[in-house]
């Protein structure tokens, strides 16, 4: 029983990466990864929302509608977002002032309405939970890795930390949407290689 | 992926013409076409001097090395010797500035050996061209070297560190005929190459020279290059800066990467459309997409992204304009 | 289970109607009521941060005041006396509009001016909000405010290389501020 636990939520880090898996939420691993800082924000306040979300679902999963339960799940996505905003603006205005239009954004970020859609509809409190959580642990991860590599390319530092010192001439490509589209496809890439390594490893084992 | 194991399994096999292929085929194309180049290229060598040269060959080996690499790890032949990794970091090369610094050339060669060529499929496959797009990618990350030009003696008292196009975009026609001293002279500079440019774009005469060459060994056809450059003359011409019908359309055409592109870039067999239509139609959009950005964009050229947007539609095109099936259709 | 179960039911239009009103209810309680406690909040953090911005502009003004007839107006006093406004300015950029916000002294010349909203390209056009290039500014009156790309020229301003548009669109944006305070204060 704990083993399967542990998969309900593990399986949301690599084996089903938002980001590098199941390629949904693109839009902010392209828009927030430009830095370590927002990268690492979003990812946290996403993680935050998916859980927050599939626990709600999960909780009200037997009292909603299936013909209308999207859009019961969307606007049970909005409330928590919309809380979230508000919470920020009133304790934490710089962050709230540097997340800017992409806290709001986050309603329609896909990885949340699938993950409701797919698990926290069907399951038990405590499951949805820990789907919930690894997914944003995941993508926490994946966000993090993405910016971690365009920052240090792209503008030199990390975390606003000179690395590479002045001299350091960054191909601003990096920094650019289009740097990141072509990172996350290479990124994409290495997992699928290393996700189909391990199998055929698992089928020899098992021949 | 699909259309690749279908043709292993011999269900259906797609390719564009030539449909009789032998490596040694591709293979004189390629040469063909570089030999084409050399005399453009040989006089960027001789106007810009040695770093023109090292750009070149820095381009050049980078193209090659990177391919290479990339079939040994992705395991599969090595076909440096055919002759395409070797255009590609010619033509980039050609489309630079001289004094590029040299680490920004070879970032920029492998980038388009190894995400425009060979992560899109390899030759044949890619879906945009691999030289157009080292460019585009080396402009975005390094904008500033990317417009830095050498300084010029355009005439006996004027010098200019910016190209034609560039005095175009920021100070106006009167200020670009006043800086060469004349109208004549302006022709005569771009036409000669005697101005500031990129290493291979600048040689007119030459160019076209190749272009024709390529023409007569039926490298390529003439419907591309002609449509091209003359939508762009026409549009130019009609949107002239004072009003209709006062541009200057022979200025036009010679200026920035447009003869270079339209013969060498705009006709690579795998990114242009397949049929004498379609290819009409590619040149024409990105005459009318050179011209929207050399008059009213925010870059004083246009010709690498107008090519690059047409290769998108390449086979957007393709599908509603079939190729005449052989054995049907009217008679010649 | 149960999910088979529901797929025999049958819902009336009311039935699915109500089921998603009340959703959207409950959700709109909720939020109104958050919303409530932390708007207070949210209103003085947004005057403190606003506060604190032009602070950062005009260093030893008491207090800003906001001014009658003109709305993003303001006015720095120290002690009681109009030292000096907070005027924005706007002009179009690379990436769409560049918006400012500048410290005008009553004299017209400028002292300092920070950019509130612009798209210009990150690393390039983004070096136009830097101290580098902002320091030009410090000190100088309307007229001088054109763009050159001479480098001999500490007149006017210096272009950013490769970001010409930007810097023009920053100019603009601030000598329209700068005009408009001239304009109001009916001075030189």
């Amino acid at each position: 029983m704990k083993n399967s636990l542990w998969k309900v939520f593990s399986k949301g880090i690599i084996e089903e990466n938002p980001i590098l898996v199941l390629a949904l939420s693109l839009c902010p691993a392209l828009a927030v990864t430009s830095g370590v800082d927002t990268g690492l924000t979003m990812g946290l306040t996403v993680m935050f929302v998916i859980t927050a979300n599939n626990v709600v679902v999960s909780l009200i999963r037997h009292l909603v509608n299936p013909k209308v339960r999207v859009a019961v799940y969307v606007t049970s996505i909005a409330t928590i977002v919309t809380l979230a905003e508000l919470t920020l603006e009133a304790f934490a205005p710089m962050l709230y002032k540097a997340l800017g239009i992409y806290l709001a954004l986050v309603v329609v970020f896909a990885i949340i309405l699938a993950r409701a859609e797919v698990f926290a509809s069907k399951n038990k409190l405590f499951p949805s939970f820990l789907d919930g959580l690894g997914m944003g642990v995941g993508f926490t991860l994946a966000m993090v890795a993405i910016s971690v590599i365009r920052e240090i390319l792209g503008n030199g530092t990390i975390l606003g930390f000179q690395i590479f010192g002045e001299g350091y001439n960054a191909p601003l490509i990096m920094i650019l949407p289009a740097g990141a589209f072509v990172l996350i496809g290479y990124m994409v890439g290495a997992v699928n290689l290393h996700l189909q390594r391990k199998e055929r490893k698992m089928k020899e084992r098992d021949a | 992926m699909s259309s690749q194991t279908s043709v292993q399994e011999n269900i259906y096999s797609v390719s564009t013409s030539p449909h009789i292929k032998a490596d040694d085929t591709v293979q004189k194309i390629m040469w063909r076409v570089i030999m084409a180049l050399i005399p453009a290229a040989a006089f960027g060598v001789f106007y810009f001097g040695l770093s023109a040269f090292i750009n070149i060959a820095v381009s050049i080996a980078a193209a090659v090395v990177s391919e290479y690499l990339v079939q040994k790890v992705r395991k599969v032949k090595v076909t440096i010797t055919d002759g395409s990794a070797v255009i590609t970091g010619l033509l980039l090369a050609m489309c630079l500035p001289p004094d590029l610094p040299y680490y920004m050339t070879a970032l920029g060669s492998a980038f388009a050996i190894v995400v425009a060529k060979h992560s899109m499929g390899g030759l044949g496959f890619n879906i945009f061209n691999p030289a157009h797009i080292g460019r585009a990618a080396l402009m975005v990350s390094w904008p500033v070297a990317m417009t830095t030009w050498r300084t010029t003696e355009i005439s006996v008292d004027a010098v200019s560190t910016a190209t034609p196009l560039s005095v175009l975009k920021l100070e106006g026609y009167d200020s670009l005929v006043e800086l060469f001293g004349g109208k004549t002279e302006l022709y005569k500079a771009m036409l000669l190459g005697t101005r500031s440019g990129s290493i291979g774009e600048t040689c007119t005469v030459l160019l076209v020279l190749g272009g024709v060459y390529l023409m007569y060994k039926h490298i390529i056809s003439w419907h591309i290059p002609v449509c091209m450059i003359g939508t762009v003359a026409i549009v130019t011409w009609i949107f002239g800066p004072e009003g209709l019908f006062t541009g200057d359309p022979i200025f036009h055409m010679m200026a920035g990467g447009l003869i270079i592109g339209a013969f060498f870039m705009a006709t690579d067999m795998v990114t242009a459309p397949i049929t004498k239509k379609g290819q009409i139609i590619f040149a024409v959009g990105a005459g009318l997409l050179v011209s929207l950005i050399r008059l009213k964009g925010g870059y004083p050229e246009g010709v690498c992204y107008s090519i690059l947007l047409m290769n998108c539609v390449t086979p957007l095109i393709d599908r509603y304009v079939k190729p005449r099936i052989y054995g049907t259709g009217g008679g010649k | 289970m149960s999910d088979m179960h529901h797929e025999e039911k049958k819902y009336s239009i009311f039935q699915i109607a109500m089921n998603l009103t009340i959703a959207c209810l409950i959700s709109g309680v909720i939020i109104s009521g958050v919303y409530y406690f932390t708007h207070p909040l949210a209103v003085k953090n947004a005057e403190m941060l606003l506060k604190q911005s032009m602070r950062e502009l005009v260093a030893d003004a008491d207090d800003f005041k906001p001014v009658e007839g003109h709305e993003n107006w303001y006015a720095a006093e120290k002690g009681g006396e109009t030292v000096a406004y907070l005027v924005p300015g706007e002009a179009k950029g690379y990436g769409g509009a560049v918006k400012v916000m500048v410290a005008v002294s009553n004299d017209g010349d400028i002292i300092d001016f920070s950019v509130t909203k612009a798209n210009e390209t990150p690393g390039l056009g983004t070096k136009a909000f830097e101290d580098d290039f902002r320091s030009q500014y410090w000190g100088k009156s309307s007229d001088t405010l054109i763009v050159t790309k001479d480098p001999k020229n500490t007149e006017n301003i210096q272009a950013i290389t490769g970001a010409t548009i930007t810097s023009r669109a920053v100019t603009e944006a601030v000598k329209e501020a700068v005009d408009a305070v001239l304009e109001f204060t009916g001075g030189e």
